[in-house]
C-alpha cells in the first residue's frame, strides 16, 4: 500500500469502516454499472440504506435531526463513494442543498436525513444566473433557465438562487410545480442531471440575503469534490500499479521497464500533492476558516488539471484494456474530467485564487 | 509550400467534395462521430470509386490514381477539411498493398476487385490478449492440415470485426525458435464456422468499435495463406510500414481546430467570447502552434529529401498528442453541457438536449485516447526512435 493511512479519529474510523463495508457489498463495479443504467441512475433502496446508516444525517446538527458530524466526516463518505464510482444525489442533496436548508429551513432537513425527500440544487453561479424574480404581494415567482441540476428528476424540490433587490435570494420550489419544465439527461460519468426552464413558477422564499450561505454551500461542495477526486486518484494509482505488476510483455512484467516505473512514480507523487490540497480544502470548510475561499480554489484548480492528467495517464499505461467499459479505469477518467467541469473548472479557480492572492 | 501546379488539383478535389459528399455523412463526420455505419462507409467508397479515387495508392493498372506524393498529401488534407470519411483503412490501405507485394495472381484477382468495389470489408487480426506491444508473442494457433489450416485461439481489440466480412491475421504455425519465426499471414472468412465475434464496449460510451474474435476449429483453405508459411512477420512489418500519409492525423486535427474556433467564437464565458478568454486563448494557441510544428515537420520529412529515419514514429507520437489536446479543448469549450451522455448509438431513442454544436465532443475526447495506444503505442514509438534513430 502506497496510500498513506488516513488520520481518522475513532468515530471517523467507524464511519469509514461502515461505508467501506457497505460499498464493498453493494457497489462492486458490476453492481455500479447496473445502478447507473437503472431508471433513476441510482438505487432508491440504497438511498434508504444510506439514511439508516446515518450517512445522510452526518453533517447536520442534532437539533435538526442529524448526527452533529462535520464536513470532514462527510468527505470520508464522498471520497469512498468516488472510489467505488457510486453515483448518487449525495453531494447535491446532503451537501449543496443541505447546507442551505440547514441555514434557512431547518424544518426541511429532517426529511432529507430520513431519506424520504431528495433536494437538488445547482452550482450557485453569481456571474451567469438567468433566473428573475417577480413579487406580487407577499408571493414570489421565478422565471428563466437554470442548467445542470444534479438528479433533479429524483428530487422533490429544488433550491434555487436569484438576484433580488440588489442582493441574492434563495428559494425552494417543488419539482411538481406548474411552469417548471425539466429536461433530464444522463451524464458521461454515470450521473443524472436536468436543465430547468421556469415560467412564473411559485417559489417559497428561504432568504432574501442568502449570499454568504450560498457561497458556503458552493465551497463545501467544491471541497468535497476535491476529496472525491483525491480518493479516485489513489484508487487509480493502486489499480495501475497492480496492473503493471501483473501484465507481461516482452517476457517481463511491465513494471520492470524503467520508463513505466517513472510514470508510476509521477502518478504516486501527484497523488500525494493532490491529497494535501484536498485535505486542506476540506479542513478549511470544516471550520469555516476565513481563507476558505482561497484554499478551496487552490485545491479545485490544482486537482482539476492534475486529476485529468493522471486519469489520462492511467488509461495510457493500461494499453488497450484501459479503453474498455468493463474496467473502472476509463470511468475514473470520466469522473475526474466531470469533477473539473463542475463548480468552476481549473482555469476559473486559478483566477479566483490569483484574485485572493493579490488582495491579501 | 504546395507547387502552384497542384493548386488546380486542390481545387478539383475541393469542388468534388462540395458536390458529391452526401450531407448526412458529412454531418456525422463533423460531429466527431466515430461510429460511421458500414453502409455509409460503402456508399462513400463507391462515390469515390466512380471518380477513380477510392484506391488511389494502388498501381494504376489496378485502379490507382497515379498521383504524385504531393497530390496524395493534398487529397488527404482536403478529405478531412471537407468532413469526409477517410478511405477505408484495412482493405484499401493495409491488405491490398500486401497482396500486391506478396500475393499470388489468384489472390490478387480474387481479393482486390472486391475491395475496390467495397464488396468486402476487412479487419486486422494481429493483437491478442497476451500480445499487444509485444506482437511477436502471439499464440493464436494455425495447424497445417495439408489442404487447410485449423485455427484455434483468439484475437483481441479487432476493430470492425463485427462488420467485417473477412480478416487478415497473423497466426502461430510454429512455436520453436525465435518468436518472430513461425508466424503466418492468413486470410479468414468471418462467416466460417467456429468464428465468433464478441464486441468489447469502450468507456467513451460510443457504439461497438473493437471486438474479441474467438476461433474454434476454424478450417481455412491453405490457399488463403499470403506469402510463405512461418514468414508472416516480414509481411506484417511491411504492412505496418506502409502508412506514410496521415499517421500524424494533421488533417483531421486541423479540421477539429477550425470547428473548435468557430464554436468558441459563439460561446461566452463571463462577459467575454470564449475565444477571447485569456486562459482559453493561451491553451488554444499553444495547441495550434504545436499542430503547425507537426504539420511543417510532416511536410519537411515527406518532401524535404533527407530521410530522418522512423519518420512515421515521430509523426504518430507528436500528431496524436496534439490531436488529443485539441479534442480536450473542444470538450472544455462546451462547458458543463459537455457532460451530457449522448446515449448508446446502437439503442434507438431520441438524442438528449444540449447545444447542438457540442455534439459528441466528450465522446471524441475520451475515444481518441486510443490513438496513443493503438498502431504501436506512443511509448513503443519512442523505443523505435531510440533504436532506429539515436542508435541506443
Ligand atoms: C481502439 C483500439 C483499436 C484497436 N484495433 C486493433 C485492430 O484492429 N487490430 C489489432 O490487431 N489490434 C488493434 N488494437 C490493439 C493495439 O494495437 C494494442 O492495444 C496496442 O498494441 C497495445 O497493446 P496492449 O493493449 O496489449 O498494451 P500493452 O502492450 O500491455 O501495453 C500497456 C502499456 O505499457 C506500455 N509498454 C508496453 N511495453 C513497453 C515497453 N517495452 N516500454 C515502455 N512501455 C511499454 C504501452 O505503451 C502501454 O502504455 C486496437 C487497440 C485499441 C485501443
Amino acid at each position: 500500500m502506497t496510500r498513506p493511512a488516513p488520520l481518522y479519529t475513532e468515530e471517523q474510523q467507524i464511519i469509514a469502516d461502515s461505508v467501506q463495508r457497505f460499498l464493498q457489498e453493494n457497489y462492486s463495479f458490476d453492481q455500479r454499472q447496473k445502478a447507473i443504467t437503472s431508471e433513476r441512475g441510482f438505487s432508491q433502496e440504497h438511498w434508504q440504506n444510506f439514511a439508516e446508516l446515518g450517512w445522510l444525517g452526518l453533517p447536520f446538527s442534532e437539533e435538526q435531526g442529524g448526527f452533529g458530524g462535520s464536513l470532514k466526516d462527510a468527505a470520508i463518505i464522498t471520497g469512498l463513494l468516488g472510489e467505488y464510482l457510486a453515483m448518487t444525489p449525495y453531494l447535491t442533496a446532503v451537501i449543496s442543498a443541505g447546507q442551505v436548508l440547514a441555514n434557512f429551513a431547518p424544518g426541511n432537513v429532517c426529511e432529507l436525513v430520513e431519506g424520504s425527500k431528495i433536494v437538488s440544487c445547482p452550482h450557485f453561479d453569481f456571474e451567469n444566473s438567468e433566473l428573475t424574480v417577480s413579487k406580487q404581494g407577499g408571493a414570489f415567482t421565478l422565471s428563466g433557465d437554470i442548467p445542470f441540476l444534479p438528479y433533479a428528476e429524483s428530487a422533490s424540490s429544488l433550491v434555487l438562487h436569484a438576484e433580488m433587490d440588489g442582493d441574492w435570494a434563495t428559494f425552494l420550489i417543488p419539482t411538481d410545480s406548474s411552469g417548471l419544465n425539466l429536461k433530464s439527461y444522463k451524464t458521461y460519468d454515470g450521473g443524472r442531471a436536468s436543465d430547468a426552464e421556469l415560467q412564473s413558477v411559485p417559489a417559497q422564499l428561504l432568504s432574501a440575503h442568502a449570499k454568504p450561505a450560498l457561497e458556503a454551500s458552493n465551497l463545501a461542495t467544491m471541497a468535497l469534490l476535491c476529496a472525491e477526486a483525491s480518493s479516485i486518484l489513489w484508487a487509480l494509482e493502486e489499480q495501475t500499479l497492480a496492473y503493471l505488476q501483473t501484465r507481461e510483455q516482452f517476457g517481463q512484467k511491465l513494471s520492470s521497464f524503467q520508463v513505466l516505473q517513472h510514470r508510476l512514480v509521477d502518478v504516486y507523487v501527484n497523488c500525494q500533492l493532490a491529497q494535501s490540497m484536498a485535505d486542506d480544502a476540506v479542513e478549511a470548510v470544516s471550520n469555516w476558516a476565513s481563507d476558505a475561499p482561497q484554499r478551496v480554489s487552490a485545491a479545485k484548480a490544482y486537482i482539476g488539471d492534475l486529476g485529468r492528467k493522471i486519469g489520462q495517464d492511467c488509461v495510457q499505461l493500461h494499453g488497450g484494456i484501459g479503453m474498455t467499459n468493463d474496467l473502472p479505469i476509463g470511468h475514473y477518467l470520466k469522473r475526474l474530467t466531470a469533477i473539473d467541469r463542475l463548480y468552476g473548472d481549473a482555469a476559473w479557480h486559478r483566477n479566483q485564487f490569483a484574485m485572493f492572492a493579490e488582495t491579501k | 509550400m504546395i507547387a502552384p501546379t497542384n493548386e488546380a488539383f486542390r481545387q478539383e478535389v475541393r469542388e468534388f467534395m462540395r458536390s458529391n459528399l452526401p450531407d448526412d455523412i458529412r454531418a456525422k463526420v463533423a460531429e466527431e462521430r466515430m461510429d460511421l455505419p458500414k453502409e455509409d462507409q460503402r456508399r462513400w467508397h463507391r462515390i469515390l470509386d466512380k471518380q477513380g479515387w477510392a484506391v488511389p495508392s494502388w498501381p494504376k493498372e489496378l485502379g490507382g490514381s497515379g498521383w504524385t506524393d504531393e497530390q496524395f498529401y493534398i487529397f488527404e488534407r482536403e478529405l478531412s477539411l471537407a468532413d469526409a470519411p477517410r478511405n477505408t483503412v484495412y482493405g484499401v490501405g493495409m491488405l491490398a498493398p500486401t497482396i500486391i507485394e506478396y500475393g499470388t495472381d489468384q489472390q490478387k484477382a480474387e481479393i482486390l476487385p472486391r475491395i475496390k468495389n467495397a464488396d468486402d470489408f476487412w479487419c486486422q487480426g494481429f493483437s491478442e490478449p497476451g500480445a499487444g506491444s509485444d506482437l511477436a508473442a502471439l499464440k493464436c494457433k494455425a495447424e497445417n492440415k495439408g489442404d487447410h489450416y485449423l485455427i484455434n485461439g483468439s484475437k483481441m481489440w479487432t476493430s470492425e470485426a463485427h462488420i467485417a466480412d473477412r480478416m487478415f491475421g497473423l497466426f502461430r504455425t510454429d512455436s520453436l525458435g525465435k518468436k518472430q519465426h513461425g508466424i503466418t499471414f492468413i486470410l479468414v472468412d468471418m462467416n466460417a464456422p467456429g468464428v465468433e465475434v464478441s464486441p468489447i464496449k469502450t468507456f467513451d460510451g460510443g457504439g461497438t468499435e473493437i471486438n474479441q474474435v474467438f476461433f474454434t476449429d476454424v478450417k481455412v483453405p491453405i490457399e488463403n495463406r499470403v506469402g510463405e508459411e512461418h514468414q508472416g512477420w516480414g509481411l506484417a512489418k511491411y504492412l505496418l510500414s506502409l502508412e506514410r500519409f496521415g499517421t500524424a492525423e494533421v488533417s483531421r486535427s486541423m479540421r477539429t481546430l477550425q470547428r473548435l474556433k468557430a464554436f468558441a467564437s459563439n460561446q461566452t464565458r463571463g462577459n467575454l467570447r470564449l475565444i477571447d478568454d485569456p486562459d482559453f486563448k493561451q491553451r488554444l494557441t499553444r495547441a495550434e502552434l504545436t499542430l503547425r510544428a507537426v504539420e511543417l515537420t510532416e511536410y519537411r520529412l515527406l518532401f524535404g529529401g533527407e530521410p530522418a529515419g522512423a519518420e512515421a514514429s515521430l509523426l504518430k507520437l507528436k500528431g496524436t498528442e496534439v490531436q488529443n489536446d485539441i479534442l480536450e479543448l473542444l470538450h472544455d469549450a462546451v462547458g458543463v453541457h459537455a457532460l451530457i451522455d449522448m446515449g448508446d448509438p446502437e439503442e434507438a431513442g431520441e438524442l438528449p438536449a444540449g447545444p447542438e454544436e457540442a455534439g459528441y465532443a466528450a465522446r471524441a475526447h475520451f475515444n481518441f485516447r486510443k490513438t496513443m495506444i493503438y498502431a504501436g503505442s506512443n511509448e513503443i514509438q519512442k523505443t523505435i526512435m531510440a533504436k532506429a534513430v539515436l542508435g541506443l
